[in-house]
């Protein structure tokens, strides 16, 4: 199966793959100001790219609760509208689909063939990764969701439920 | 402010270059903001990047309101030009992809002036939007855009500059 992740190249030739309300806006604003800093810049090389080239890979993993809240935030900007119920039930039976929602195990499958990969916890320890990527930390965290939706109880066990497997994941990462 | 017009073609590190093939030349033309030059038409570059399924022209020069348009899995659509500008002004960037299954778009935009302002954004966008980007004044600026996805099958993708 052909790989349909992406990934931004750090300048010390590790990659993070493009992991949905992970950072994504911060890591590029960090490429950017080390790419201008170099004085050789080139739109391109901010841009993500298909392919890893066997590179190591750094990978923040957020908790899966607060990344869900954020992705129902993200499909709701603009003139859309979708309920917190009607996400989980098209979750739930396989008839919704939208990226934001991609479990993040199933994102760091794109990784399969990498040298290495290192996860760290999203937020709190995403300017290490930029830092062992080669960065310079940001003074501010860019494109911060404003208002998030709060789950009922209910809500948040079926989220539980369809992110298991990221809850176990970061739960490794957080012992 | 008076500003010495550059271009008609350039880039950061040469703003006076000819006019050129889009499909060959690193440069992109000159605007004057969001307006006419007297003698010049106001445009950008487009590329379709890694788009090899019923592209238009690999890149062409297109103005406000003209849609690009391509089929692919695994691509996307850039725009860049360069401005000369008295006075901030608005840029619209415009995106439409029907990707339905697994996968994942991507948007970005980025712009550099000589004067050193400069800014970024990226988001894995919405299957369809408007991002409205202010470009600061300055006596030469570059600016990027580009909207892409990542789909195990063959979608469309539009976008256009307003």
């Amino acid at each position: 199966m052909k790989n349909v992740y992406k990934f931004f190249q750090f300048p010390n030739g590790s990659v993070i793959p493009l992991i949905p309300k992970c950072g994504l806006t911060s890591t590029n604003s960090a490429i950017f100001k080390q790419l201008i800093k170099g004085g050789n810049f080139n739109h391109k090389l901010l841009r993500p790219v298909y392919k890893h080239d066997n590179k190591p890979a750094l990978a923040p993993i957020r908790d899966a609760v607060e990344r869900f809240k954020s992705a129902v935030y993200q499909v709701n900007k603009g003139d859309q509208s979708i309920t917190v119920d009607e996400i989980l039930d098209g979750l739930e039976a396989g008839t919704y689909r939208n990226q934001h929602f991609q479990s993040q195990t199933d994102i760091l499958k794109g990784c399969e063939g990498c040298e290495s990969v290192k996860l760290y916890r999203f937020p709190e320890d995403f300017q290490q990764m930029l830092i062992d990527g080669g960065l310079e930390p940001l003074s501010e965290h860019r494109n911060k969701s404003t208002d998030k939706p709060e789950l009922t109880e209910e809500q948040e066990t079926r989220v539980r439920a369809l992110y298991a497997d990221d809850i176990a994941l970061r739960a490794t990462l957080d012992t | 402010m008076p500003i010495l017009r550059a271009g008609p073609w350039g880039n950061l590190n040469s703003p006076h270059e000819d006019e050129a093939d889009p499909e060959e030349s690193p440069y992109s033309p000159v605007n004057c903001g969001r307006n006419n030059w007297p003698n010049q038409t106001w445009g950008a570059v487009a590329t379709a990047e890694d788009i090899d399924i019923e592209p238009f022209p690999y890149s062409s020069v297109v103005g406000f309101n003209e849609t690009v348009t391509g089929r692919t899995d695994l691509g996307g659509i850039s725009f860049v030009f360069c401005y000369q500008a008295t006075a901030a002004f608005n840029i619209e960037f415009n995106w439409s992809f029907s990707l339905d299954a697994a996968g994942l778009p991507d948007l970005g935009w980025d712009y550099i002036t000589i004067e050193g302002n400069n800014d970024s954004y990226f988001e894995t966008p919405n299957n369809s939007g408007t991002k409205t980007i202010q470009l600061p004044a300055s006596t030469f600026g570059e600016f990027s855009c580009f909207v892409a996805i990542g789909s195990p099958d063959i979608e469309d993708i539009e976008a256009s500059l307003s």
